[in-house]
């Protein structure tokens, strides 16, 4: 218990440094998500396919095996260093990571903002698609060309409808993150096996993690809830 | 103002429009009858392109639809389209629904948009829903809505498919009473109902259409009271 007391508050610089991880690689998700969700519903039949591919990529293959790729295999720890220097210099490095954290965290952001891109996509595509066909009609009939009928009259309906499940790709993500562990990346899994192997107590430390991750996604599952029932009068 | 001919439509093997020839003059009100299934909507959705034709030929107020020159979008923007399910946005109030092409395609300025907006409302009898969204509208209320937003974009055309036929009795008149007003201003209407009341009030001409084809037409008159077809006779009874 002592231990516990005592290590606290590196656990809560791991939790919030899932969080942080989380966060952007599900924003930039959101983004990438957007734009191959697009992608996937395009009359074009090489975008249509690049798009399937990515998706069945980072969906069909181990996250574990993406951040090893990513991490391991390409050349891209150099160029992290060189990023890390680029941001660091400019004092503009995240608050939550050390700065000798920098080229895992980036790794980490990229290997998580690529998988969750695929999921995300796959939730855009399918907001899009619950759409009924007769609001693009009247959007066109009335001279919309198809990106503006897209933009003022689907997408807005679609981003209420894929609010849940958003919220529930953030909590997977948010789990998910513990993986960056195995990279050195000090998140929350990540300080509480230094904390174990420092310490050699296990069990308080470990379910004082899994407390925390309890904590954050207990908190996301009920401000998703609450978005769901608000959305659903309002539909 | 409109002008088909040869029109083909098929989806895959299935032939819905098999030749349809028709001409519609400027002020002209044409009503469409037919069958379940015998390509009435699909023939209005050719009339504005919402469905490709296979073949044959449209134009426009002289402006040729399959001419691949055509930008299809001004085409649509002077061709209405009234639908059966109303099709109103739903994330948008009355007055942005009437407002939103305006805006966009004829890139009106907000308060020119809305002045029209507000005139449209008024036309169809709703000067106090501007700011409602349509779930808190009547079935009724949401085709008239439909309707000012069709007007908005100041059509040449305007066509409905069965604006009256999912809307709950009591509210088919105040829809009717909006559709006649326009006929009788003068606007060039086709429109597929079964309201034979409404096809005597204010149409000049009935078409009657059987399995992709205009089997029969002419004035309410000689179509209702004097049916040549056979089809068209077991059809009328059916609805009289
Ligand atoms: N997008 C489509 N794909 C395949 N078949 C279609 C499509 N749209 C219409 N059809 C078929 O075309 C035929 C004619 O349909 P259409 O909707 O034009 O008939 P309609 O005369 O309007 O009938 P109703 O009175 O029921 O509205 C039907 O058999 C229908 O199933
Ligand atoms: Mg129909």
């Amino acid at each position: 218990m002592e231990v516990v007391i005592k290590t606290f508050p590196v656990m809560l610089m791991g939790a919030a440094a899932t969080l942080g991880v989380t966060l952007t690689s599900v924003a930039f998700g959101c983004i990438i998500g957007l734009i191959v969700g697009l992608a996937r519903l395009s009359k074009k039949r090489s975008i249509k396919l690049a798009a399937t591919a990515y998706v069945d990529f980072f969906r069909g293959t181990p996250l574990l095996v993406q951040i090893m790729i990513i991490y391991f295999a390409l050349p891209l720890p150099q160029y992290f260093r060189d990023l890390q220097t680029f941001f660091v210099d400019r004092g503009i490095a995240p608050w939550f990571i050390e700065s000798h954290m920098f080229p895992v965290f980036l790794a980490g952001v990229v290997a998580c903002s690529l998988n969750s891109g695929a999921y995300i996509a796959e939730i855009f595509r399918a907001g899009v698609q619950s759409i009924e066909r007769g609001q693009v009609e009247a959007a066109r009939s009335l001279g919309m060309t198809a990106g503006q009928a897209m933009r003022y009259v689907i997408l807005p309906q679609a981003f209420k409808r894929v609010i849940p499940p958003l919220g529930n790709e953030f909590i997977a993500m948010l789990k998910d993150t513990s993986l960056l562990s195995v990279i050195g990346f000090a998140e929350l899994t990540r300080r509480g096996q230094l904390i174990v192997g420092q310490t050699y107590v296990a069990l308080p430390v470990w379910f004082t993690v899994a407390l925390l991750y309890l904590a954050m996604t207990f908190t996301f599952s009920r401000l998703v809830d609450y978005t769901e029932r608000r959305l659903k009068t309002g539909d | 103002m409109i002008s088909v001919e040869g029109l083909h439509k098929s989806f895959g093997k299935l032939k819905v429009l098999n030749g349809i020839d028709c001409h519609v003059s400027p002020r002209e009100v044409v009503v469409v009858i037919g069958p379940s299934g015998s390509g009435k909507s699909t023939f209005l959705r050719c009339i504005n392109m919402l469905e490709d034709p296979t073949a044959g030929k449209i134009s426009i107020d002289g402006v040729s639809l399959l001419d691949p020159k055509t930008n299809i979008n001004f085409v649509r923007a002077e061709v209405g389209m009234v639908f059966q399910r109303f099709n109103l946005f739903p994330h948008k109030s009355a007055l942005e629904n009437i407002c939103l092409a305006p805006l966009k395609v004829k890139k009106l300025s907000k308060g020119d948009a809305e002045s029209l907006g507000h005139s449209l409302l008024k036309k169809v009898g709703l000067s106090d829903k501007a700011n409602v969204y349509p779930d808190q509208l009547s079935g009724g209320q949401q085709q008239r809505v439909a309707i000012a937003r069709a007007l908005a974009m100041q059509p040449k055309v305007m066509l409905f498919d069965e604006p009256t036929s999912a809307l709950d009795p009591e509210m088919v008149g105040e829809v009717l009473a909006v559709m006649k007003d326009l006929a009788r201003e003068g606007m060039t209407m086709v429109v597929v109902t079964h309201e034979m009341g409404f096809a005597r009030e204010v149409g000049d001409r009935v078409i009657f259409m059987d399995e992709g084809l205009i089997v029969e037409e002419g004035t309410p008159e000689e179509l209702f009271l004097d049916p040549r077809n056979n089809r068209l006779k077991a059809f009328l009874s059916k609805i009289l």
